[in-house]
């Protein structure tokens, strides 16, 4: 780092500009992302070089209308511009991009901007499209009128103007020139300067005029909460103040916009030139895209396409992955036979549990490379649209679609993806819903339980229908739940749904993919720390004590036994003293209602890092081995004929048709995924959700278990 | 207000989705999504070319 800090420069505009596009443009995919302390929203920088002008760091800050405050992105750009974000600067100079096809509305964010007195310079994006629509914008005039601001027009999409764009920055930094600021009517100047006055002798300090406007105009109170202006004094003042707006013939919560606008109005006169016939393609595309009969199904055939090909394409990468782990495992652990201990550690705990959880990355990745394209591409807006009538009874909206979509591949990718939905209650009702959704985890216990138990005795017909119907069971009680948390525990307003239906455009393969790169560094790296912890705990938990009198008493007990079956025996026999064995003897009664024995109990309790390890857990305690799969023979006779050793039940079969449906629905209703839970954390800022999700999921689960397994052995006679 | 939606303004009404809300409106060369519940706080005076007299709940 140079002594002297690189000038920081501050990307702004609305949805929908390109303005990442731009952003990727400028810093060649140099870039850093964080996260703002404190709140979900990440941070992007990079580093643009400007020639002979040096070097800038670039912050691309999340788009947005206004600069009234209202979604979490919202306020960390109005922090970020006022440089109250710790540990981050206050930038030195603001990019705002603006869409060349709609100046008056995206020059309305300028203005608001231009309070802040940061030196600016103007990006007049996609002006291929301005082009194409017969709109000419006289740039010069434009600057002048904004009172000597830099204003260039590029299309980022076409890598076209970026050069322009360099020198912009160059200059903003070099003349630092302000935009020409809006003429407030009279009353409204006089409220302000009173809002001004009592924020100086309240706080001792003196505020920006940008402060005042926000506290003076936004209902939210957000703004003087965070200047630390509360109390009734506040109140008093601002009631005042904008009774004497109103007194003046404004509506105080409207004069902004009004004033703005008005403003932008004369500042535009003579600066655009239409001609030539406006908007066309997008309107064509919406109205079989939107369509209301034909709509729907192309969009439940686009859904089902990408579900499809999520689940599809990744079969084959996940299988490769699963291969190298196998190889891997195979290869590494002889290196460590000298010692059992950290051989199982390394060969079971650490390479078995983190290449599970990377079997999963293929589906993380296409699900995230078919959300850009589709975001890109501004379909999902319309499918936001389309669904936002089921979602709003429950309290959510349109946007919530996605994440539970989502959710039937993975749950991560699922809650990553509510960071679409401003409102922060909102968001968490919807990252609640989310694990309840069938994701691919649960297949392979599905598969086993259908293809061991239901298959064999009911026909495949019943199979598939099973397996279809555990799809459906997170489903079922996501609605509700949501319901009631929505309505009763979080009190969701109804929200407004305000939602621009953008042009559509092409995706551009560089955006779309370095996006999908970004979000699985993140996943894989957030997550994968808390994963990796969870197993060698769990594999801790199940492998220690070591008690070498274990061994020795299974083979006194069954001396014919030899080699390999032996062996794996006595891991059988090891698992059950093991911490985890005992634990899951004692914690049987819990699940007895559900039809449970301890093997299930245990392979229950050890598959918290993640559901799929039941399947191994089941291959051990039915000693098996290690290496037992969703599709294995051996592991399917043996627990076809597992029986229950004592109690009431002994002699009949475990897995009876009621046990395996009930654990089939325990399984789809639980919270057996460590890195869910550590996402919802990490997404709610906090361990409080992510338990309660936890919390409830299990109870659930339980709860739904035991109703299947008393239901069922009262009402379907034995097969 | 933010997007630009102000007294005077002429909007069109796009279409409904599917389940008949939200609604789609256009102004100013943008189309937005409104649901039916914001969209009755706006004030509209059905305009003269309008092709469906139909005046709308106006609180």
């Amino acid at each position: 780092m140079s002594p002297e800090p690189e000038p920081l420069v501050a990307l702004v505009g609305n949805p929908n500009t390109g303005k990442s596009t731009l952003f990727n443009a400028l810093t060649g995919l140099r870039q850093r992302v964080g996260n703002y302390p404190g709140v979900t929203v990440a941070r992007k920088s990079g580093q643009c070089d400007l020639g002979p002008a040096g070097r800038v760091e670039l912050v691309d800050l999340p788009g947005l209308y206004s600069l009234a405050a209202a979604s979490p992105d919202e306020q960390v750009v109005v922090d970020a511009l006022t440089g109250r974000i710790s540990g981050d600067r206050r930038p030195d100079a603001v990019l705002l991009v603006v869409d060349a096809t709609n100046l008056l509305r995206n020059l309305f964010l300028a203005s608001q901007v231009a309070e802040l007195g940061v030196p600016m310079a103007v990006v007049l994006n996609q002006a291929d499209v301005a082009r194409e629509q017969g709109l000419r914008i006289d740039v010069g005039l434009l600057s002048r009128r904004l009172g000597g601001v830099p204003v260039v027009l590029a299309s980022a999409w076409k890598a076209e103007g970026v050069s322009e764009v360099r020198r912009a920055i160059a200059q903003a930094l070099a003349d630092r020139r302000l935009a020409v600021r809006v003429a407030w009517p009279a009353p409204v100047a006089a409220a302000l300067d009173e809002v001004t006055a009592a924020l100086r002798t309240d706080l001792g300090v003196e505020p920006t005029a940008a402060e005042a406007q926000r506290a003076l105009f936004d209902a939210s109170g957000s703004t003087t909460a965070r200047l630390g202006w509360t109390g009734p004094r506040r109140d008093l003042v601002l009631r005042s103040a904008r009774d004497k707006v109103r007194r003046g013939g404004y509506n105080p919560f409207a004069a902004e916009p009004l004033a703005h606008y008005a403003h932008l109005r004369v500042l535009l006169e003579g600066v655009v030139e239409e001609g030539g016939t406006a908007r066309s393609a997008s309107a064509a595309v919406d109205r079989l895209l939107l369509h209301r009969l034909l709509g729907p199904v192309l969009f439940a055939a686009i859904m089902l396409g990408l579900f499809a090909s999520v689940f599809w394409l990744a079969k084959f990468p996940m299988g490769w992955i699963q291969d190298g782990v196998d190889l891997l495992r195979g290869f590494v652990a002889p290196k460590f036979a000298a010692t059992p201990m950290l051989q199982s550690l390394v060969a079971d705990g650490v390479i078995g549990g983190v290449g599970a959880f990377l079997s999963f990355l293929p589906q993380i990745l296409i699900l995230f490379l078919f959300v850009g394209i589709l975001e890109d591409s501004g379909y999902m807006a319309r499918a936001a649209f389309i669904m936002d009538r089921l979602f709003s009874w429950c309290g959510l909206s349109g946007k919530s679609f996605v994440p539970l979509l989502s959710g039937f591949a993975c749950a991560i990718p699922g809650l990553l993806s509510t960071r679409t939905i401003e409102d922060p209650k909102a968001r968490l009702a919807t990252a609640f819903a989310v694990p309840f959704m069938s994701c691919s985890a649960r297949f392979p216990v599905y598969a086993l339980m259908c293809s061991a138990f239901i298959g064999p005795v009911y026909g495949p017909g019943w199979e598939s229908a099973a397996m279809v119907g555990m799809h459906c069971v997170g489903l079922l009680f996501a609605v509700p739940v949501a319901f009631i948390l929505t309505r009763f525990v979080l009190r969701v307003r109804p929200q407004p749904f305000v939602l621009e239906l953008p042009r559509y455009q092409l995706p551009k393969p560089r955006d779309v993919l370095w996006r999908m790169w970004q979000n699985a560094a993140e996943f894989v790296s957030k997550a994968g720390t808390v994963i990796f912890a969870i197993t060698v705990i769990v594999w801790a938990l199940s492998y220690f004590p070591r008690d070498p009198a274990v061994a020795d008493r299974v083979r006194a007990a069954e001396p014919s036994l030899t080699g390999e079956a032996l062996e794996r025996r006595v891991q059988a026999a090891y698992v059950e003293q093991s911490w985890m064995g005992r634990f899951g003897k004692a914690v049987q009664p819990v699940f007895d209602p559900c039809g449970f024995d301890w093997k299930i109990t245990v392979g229950v309790l050890a598959s918290f890092p993640a559901r799929e390890v039941i399947v191994s857990t089941l291959g051990v305690t039915y000693s098996l081995g290690e290496g037992a799969e969703a599709d294995s023979a051996q592991l399917r006779t043996a627990m076809q004929s597992a029986r229950w050793q004592e109690g009431p039940r002994a002699g009949s079969p475990i897995f009876s048709l009621a046990a395996v449906l009930a654990l089939m629905v325990f399984f789809a209703l639980c919270s057996q995924c460590g890195a869910t839970v550590a996402t919802l954390a990490q997404e709610t800022g906090g361990w409080k959700w992510a338990f309660a999700s936890f919390a409830t999921m299990t109870v659930l689960a339980w709860l739904a278990a035991t109703g299947v397994y008393q239901a069922v052995i009262r009402l379907v006679p034995p097969a | 207000m933010a997007l630009g939606l102000l007294p005077g303004m002429t909007l069109k009404l796009v279409r409904r989705a599917p389940l008949g809300d939200p609604v789609a409106i256009e102004f100013g060369g943008q189309v937005i999504s409104l649901r039916k519940a914001e969209a009755e706080s706006l004030l509209v005076d059905v305009a003269a070319d309008c092709p469906v007299q139909r005046p709308r709940g106006t609180p």
